[in-house]
């Protein structure tokens, strides 16, 4: 039985392979948020007309004065009538050359059970003028490809965002995002389409792809090149998520005032980046009653909440619990509980405390030494307030 | 005063907004109205093991008013070309926030004396009854032929690898070789300016406890003191000894400048570098308390510089975008130089190679904690860490599947430490874990799955979440979550054990623009039975998030 369970597993594994890799290498299609799914219940071979020497306009007649996207430039009726005899009472009319019968180019057509199936072209959520393009001699397989070789065109054929790229590269054509987009006010790019979808960036253009943990792990996109976030965003987006105040219940999963310790002390996510740290953390603390601020936290006086040999004064015996250690690795936990006015009890130079030191080995004379010391002396006079500061 | 200098940019922008009235603009308004409601257990300050209650209202006001003068429209009318027409517009953030229940708004027994919790703890001030103005400000962008940007009033931006809110005045020109230059000054938004909110002050240093120098009738007997001298703050609801805290209220004078690329497809670059002091409000409490004259015994006096460096940054970031043979390579570093410290505060690299659905994200980074340079937690925090990070991500472009996993190591360094008290104390520590997640998109429905472990430094974390949503017409959307997790905080061995959530939730959309969410979650775990919280919104100029 294991043997046969193992043959299994593996069965299934390189099934989910199979389907993973059938998955990527699919034939990519333009976005269906830009081109909402067409239905084409049609039979056409462009390739069997162009090699009868037609090109596109002789068929899509209107196009060189289309200046909209809403504009519809499949051929009419009238625009196939010129070839083919079609007469609508003899839907099956069969005529020598082009033909004229109904179901030759509307499959599924019967006679007598009501009209031809609809051609059904929503409008693409994009602003695009053919006649614009068309004055400027753009040929029309630079957009759509090489269509001699092409029966029914479908969504395939229409060009992707790096076609469109190969002009709009702010030289030869505006490379604005609203040049094509559609605006919204404050000229930002329209991504939320109702009923369709939300237009997110695939990551072509700047790596900032709106994965899946796109959500908690945008700093660096975010901050690199804020000017293509707001493309799409204004600052209310960013404001309304890192503010401080509206708890995201599905950012903070379940009891997360009981857990989220765990998380705080290895500061990932970065607790700043919503939550001024130690005001925030301090006041809960302190009202939760866990923080030793000699108002009462339930640890008061204790020394209950930290290991034994936390508080050990001297050097003699310090081992592994040690406050020094996780002090100078993680003060911003000990500062979630305690003020500074807590740490200078003991750490200080003033006459009345222990003086114990926390300046780490070679710091007279050290970098950060000179430069706090430089920059802003009123912090080493919360401790050296009668001897003079230097390095 | 810094409310002066808040209204008076206000005011100012009132000023130009009423000088010309435009037909050609346009607006958005959007308000929210959030109400959130959860229970905690408190576990001291004479209330011991009560149950505190969360009632916080929160409403926001966003106003922005785009293109007030038409010209941007008149300027793409008169030629479409332009890469950008001059843009005036005015952009701003409101918000109100109000805790109603008993965590905030109560009074309670503290050594036989019945104290407001706001006087007792003054960091809650902030969050009992708050109006911030996040931020405010009027723009000119296009100006000179789209060479030139304005903004003035309260402004909020990402700078140097973190947020950053400011009261002034900021330029952005446009340069014709794909870099952009930006300079500011102007004046920090701290807890005491006009309207401010405190979530992106300098921290550090705790709102509460501020303290003044005391100098003594002879050497040495002066000392550190509460401000207003006596040992505990007075009792009145909605003070505290904050507001007597001098150096808090002292302007904090901010410049800065980056230079940055612009328009390039392939790299993106910037260099920023931000400064902030405030001055020293000097010796106080002598003229006012003291029954003898200022005797000049301490250092303390001679050495207090005029003023002090609050912040002082340097970063520099730099992304690549570039692709090859269908694989696409994205680069990106960026290191930040605290000058205040003279250290590299925080660095970070990786790259991301995506080749059709797959991405590989191989990713280093660096910390060393800093704080802002009132804050004496800069001579305790020595050690940094780094993190070893590694994410495969599956985006397919059919079938509306995505999924990743993610693995990651860290190192807290401390050799450093053992060195200096000559302690074999310990070897570094190390954290680590993975995560993983699923997730099924359609245009109806979405289901969601995410798996964690992690252990190591800080505690362990083990467990999974289910979460789904269905779209049950075009205005009614439900969605829930379940979740499971194993925890064990490992400062605290009695903090140990496994959470089950359940969340459940609905909107609905009333109108065009007008939503209303209800979101209701129960946990339990071996310390709460029964942990309930709740969220409702009422959501003015809603979008559907599809």
């Amino acid at each position: 039985m294991p043997r046969c369970r193992h043959i299994l597993l593996a069965f299934a594994l390189i099934a989910s392979a199979g389907f993973v890799m059938k998955m990527a290498v699919a034939q990519e299609r333009p976005s269906r948020i830009i081109y909402p799914d067409q239905q084409l219940p049609l039979r056409f071979s462009h390739t069997l007309h162009a090699k009868v020497g037609m090109n596109c306009q002789s068929c899509h007649t209107g196009i060189e004065q289309s200046g909209s996207s809403l504009d519809n430039n499949l051929p009419r009726e009238a625009d196939c009538i010129a070839c083919h005899a079609i007469d609508r009472s003899l839907p099956e009319k069969v005529v020598e050359g082009p033909a004229a019968a109904c179901i030759r180019c509307h499959p599924g057509f019967t006679a007598g059970e009501g009209g031809v199936p609809r051609v059904q072209l929503p409008i693409p959520n994009l602003k695009f003028s053919h006649a614009t393009h068309l004055a400027r001699k753009t040929p029309c397989d630079r957009c759509h490809g090489d269509f001699s070789a092409v029966e029914e065109a479908s969504a395939k054929h229409l060009p992707t965002m790096r076609t469109c790229q190969g002009c709009h590269d702010g030289k030869a054509a505006s490379d604005r995002c609203t040049t094509c987009h559609l605006a919204e006010a404050g000229d930002r790019m329209q991504s939320s389409f109702p009923g369709i979808g939300a237009l997110l960036p695939s990551g072509s253009l700047r790596g900032a792809a709106h994965d899946l943990e796109f959500r908690t792990n945008h700093k660096y996109a975010a901050q690199n090149d804020a000017s293509f976030c707001a493309s799409c965003h204004k600052k209310d987006d960013c404001a309304d998520c890192h503010n401080g105040v509206v708890k995201p219940m599905d950012f903070h999963a379940g009891d997360y005032v009981r857990m989220h310790a765990i998380e705080a002390r290895r500061n990932s996510p970065d607790c700043s980046s919503c939550h001024r740290l130690q005001t925030f953390c301090q006041g809960c603390h302190s009202r939760m009653g866990v923080a030793d601020d000699e108002k009462g936290g339930q640890f008061r006086g204790t020394g209950a909440f930290h290991p034994e040999g936390w508080n050990l004064q001297g050097l003699a015996g310090r081992g592994p619990n040690h406050h020094a250690f996780e002090a100078q690795r993680n003060i911003k936990q000990c500062a979630s509980c305690h003020r500074e006015s807590y740490c200078t009890k003991c750490h200080s130079a003033e006459v009345g405390t222990p003086r114990a030191n926390p300046h780490p080995r070679d710091w007279r004379g050290s970098r950060k030494c000179q430069a706090l010391v430089k920059r802003n002396r009123r912090m080493c006079l919360r401790c050296h307030i009668e001897r003079t500061i230097g390095c | 005063m810094p409310w002066r200098h808040g209204a008076g940019v206000i005011a100012a922008a009132l000023c130009l907004l009423a000088t010309r009235t435009s037909s050609a603009y346009e607006f958005e308004v959007s308000a929210r109205t959030i109400g959130q409601g959860s229970t905690l257990r408190a576990l001291g300050l004479g209330t011991n093991s009560a149950t505190l209650h969360r009632r916080r209202i929160s409403q926001s006001l966003q106003l922005h008013l785009w293109d007030l003068a038409g010209t941007r429209d008149a300027f793409e009318r008169w030629n479409p070309k332009l890469p950008k027409g001059p843009r005036l517009f005015v952009s701003s953030y409101l918000r109100l926030d109000q805790e109603q229940g008993n965590f905030g708004v109560d009074t309670l027994l503290l050594d036989g004396r019945i104290r407001d919790v706001i006087d007792v703890i003054p960091e809650l001030e902030r969050s009992s009854l708050q109006l911030d103005l996040l931020y405010g400000y009027l723009g000119a962008e296009g100006l000179l032929g789209g060479k030139l940007d304005l903004y003035a009033g309260r402004q909020m931006d990402v700078q140097t690898l973190d947020w950053f809110s400011m009261d002034g005045l900021k330029v952005r020109a446009h340069l014709p070789v794909h870099v952009q230059v930006e300079a500011f000054a102007g004046l920090r938004v701290r807890d005491n300016s006009f309207g401010a909110t405190d979530a992106f002050a300098p921290d550090g240093t705790s709102q509460a406890f501020c303290e003044e120098f005391v100098e003594g009738a002879t050497p040495t007997s002066g000392g550190w003191r509460p401000i207003d001298g006596l040992p505990e703050p007075q009792n009145g609801r909605y003070t505290s000894d904050d507001e007597l805290c001098p150096q808090r209220n002292q302007q904090m004078p901010t410049v800065g400048f980056a230079l940055a690329t612009e328009g390039l497809e392939t790299v993106s670059a910037r260099l920023s570098y931000r400064r902030s002091h405030s001055s020293s409000p000097g010796l106080i409490g002598a003229e006012d308390r003291l029954d003898f004259t200022d005797q000049g015994y301490y250092p303390f006096e001679r050495e207090l510089a005029q003023s002090g460096v609050t912040e002082e940054r340097l970063a520099l970031t730099v992304r690549g975008n570039v692709s090859a043979k269908k694989v696409r390579l994205t680069p990106y570093a960026a290191v930040r130089y605290s000058v205040l410290h003279g250290i590299i505060d925080e660095a970070h690299a990786g790259t991301k190679v995506q080749h059709r659905a797959h991405t590989l994200e191989p990713e280093l980074f660096y910390s060393s904690p800093t704080f802002d340079g009132d804050s004496i937690f800069n001579i305790f925090s020595t050690e940094p860490y780094s993190d070893a990070r590694l994410t495969w991500r599956y985006t397919p472009k059919r079938g509306g599947w995505s999924g990743y996993l993610r693995g990651w190591g860290r190192r807290y360094h401390s050799e450093d430490a053992e060195q200096a008290m000559g302690v074999d104390a310990q070897a570094d520590v190390f954290a680590g874990g993975g995560h993983g997640g699923i997730r099924l998109q359609r245009s109806k429905h979405e289901v969601r799955f995410d798996a964690y472990a992690e252990d190591g430094y800080g505690g362990q974390r083990i467990g999974g979440l289910l979460a789904g949503g269905i779209e049950l017409s075009n205005s009614l959307m439900v969605h829930g979550r379940a979740s499971l997790i194993r925890f064990g905080d490992d400062s605290r061995s009695e903090i140990r054990g496994t959470n089950a959530g359940l969340q459940l939730g609905t909107r609905y959309q009333i109108n065009r623009g007008v939503a209303a969410s209800l979101l209701v979650e129960q946990n339990s775990n071996a310390f709460d039975r029964f942990a309930m919280a709740a969220f409702a919104v009422v959501d003015l100029a809603f979008q559907p998030k599809t």
